[in-house]
């Protein structure tokens, strides 16, 4: 088991003061915290800077911690530790008798110098019962799952507290169905497939929140699904029936005479299929055949004879 | 090899009309009812019902709870401080979810 440097961990000097050790974890907290930072680390991160502050911000801790820290160094105390630490009796031979925070995980290397905190009896007493923790997991899927329907693996790990306290982490996956017209941000829940519970205790229930992903032709707000249909300037201004794709496969567009960029076409219905059913809005977008030949330019030129000021508002 | 079918699980969707009792939100978070009642207080939940009896919290009010609950804790917050960072951080989040959807 490797040594924890606690103050290296929090980027302050072994003398650090409280008010120091206060500072450094507070700019790391901001930093890491995986409810502020977008990082997929930070909950591990997380997890190591919120044990150290821990250890070091209470003066009876410290003291241990770091009468351990310098005996660590002496390779026969380290074996006589870790063979008390297996007997169970480490934990009361040091005769900590503070508080743990009992929501925390902790590190092994924690564990052999405050002993175990569900040992202690902090959090479990021995009949107690305590439901199963709730899982929260999150996966991306594409627009068309959502349209269609479809099932999805899911990677997520639950905690299972044995009696004698130890938390074991269990990676588990299931095959979900994704039903058909879920929105992005809306969440599934499968009961009961969250961490076990404790003593007997009903297990927690697995909340999957869906989200989309960023899809090259569509974009989507809600229910509704945008997609960028470029056409050609004859097109827009005379009119035409245009093939194109949606979600729901490709359709016939009827493109009005005298479409102006950007134009909005609604499709009632076809966006996605929620309760109720969103839109799909064609967002018109005129592209210019390029000026690079004689014949192009030749166009462009007659087109002059138009005499249409685009700028007419502007003054000038 | 196994020819075993794997089995598909079928779970509920959180509808936004799907709503928990107090007595229920307490067990999910682990939260005595006054821990739940003084968020409701300070503004951070807002159930429906007048009465606490009468309460009926959106499922959101879990991971809600969980949230206020951490940042006090991690940040050594007072409870109104948690509840403006909560806030904030639903608007970051709803605001990122604007950009993307305008493509960036």
């Amino acid at each position: 088991m490797e040594f924890k440097d606690y103050y290296k961990t929090l980027g302050v000097s072994k003398n650090a003061t409280a008010e120091e050790i206060k500072k450094g974890y507070r700019k790391l907290a901001r930093k890491h915290h995986p409810d502020v930072s977008k990082d997929p680390e930070a909950e591990k991160n997380f997890k190591e800077i919120g044990e150290a502050y821990e250890v070091l911000k209470d003066p009876e801790k410290r003291k241990l911690y770091d009468q351990y820290g310098s005996d660590w160094e002496t390779g026969k105390q380290r074996e006589e530790y870790q063979k008390q630490y297996q007997s169970g009796g480490y934990g009361s031979n040091f005769g900590f008798e503070g508080s743990f925070d009992t929501s925390r995980e902790y590190s092994d290397f924690f564990e052999t110098l405050f002993g175990s905190a569900r040992q202690k009896g902090g959090f479990h007493r021995q009949q107690f019962q305590q439901r199963g923790e709730d899982i929260d997991a999150s996966i991306k899927i594409p627009i068309m799952d959502a349209f269609h329907g479809g099932t999805r693996r899911i990677n997520f790990t639950i905690q299972s507290v044995a009696n004698d306290g130890r938390v074991t982490t269990i990676p588990k996956n299931l095959n979900v169905t994704i039903p058909k017209g879920i929105r992005s941000g809306q969440k599934i829940r499968l009961a009961g497939q969250g961490s076990p519970g404790y003593n007997g205790g009903e297990n927690g229930d697995l909340f999957i929140k869906i989200e989309y992903e960023k899809d090259p032709v569509y974009s989507v707000e809600g229910a509704d699904i945008y997609v960028n249909l470029p056409v050609a300037p004859w097109e827009a201004a005379l009119g035409a029936t245009i093939t194109m794709p949606s979600p729901g496969g490709n359709i016939k567009l009827k493109l009005p005479a005298d479409s102006f960029q950007g134009k909005k076409l609604r499709l009632k219905g076809k966006g996605i299929p929620a309760k109720p059913p969103g839109d799909l809005y064609v967002v018109i977008n005129i592209l210019l055949p390029p000026a690079n030949n004689e014949k192009a330019k030749k166009v462009y030129e007659q087109m002059k004879d138009l005499n249409f000021n685009p700028r007419i508002n502007f003054g000038g | 090899m196994s020819n075993q079918i794997e089995k598909v699980y079928e779970g509920v969707v959180v509808d936004d009309d799907e709503y928990i009792s107090l007595i229920h939100l307490c067990r999910y978070c682990n939260q005595s009812q006054e821990e739940i009642v003084e968020l409701v207080d300070e503004g951070i939940l807002e159930p429906i019902g007048s009465l606490k009896h009468e309460w009926r919290f959106n499922y959101s009010a879990i991971t809600r709870v969980k949230k206020v609950r951490r940042l006090q804790k991690d940040f050594e917050f007072e409870l109104s401080t948690s509840g403006l960072v909560i806030h904030l951080l639903d608007r970051i989040e709803e605001l990122e979810s604007r950009l993307f959807n305008l493509g960036c």
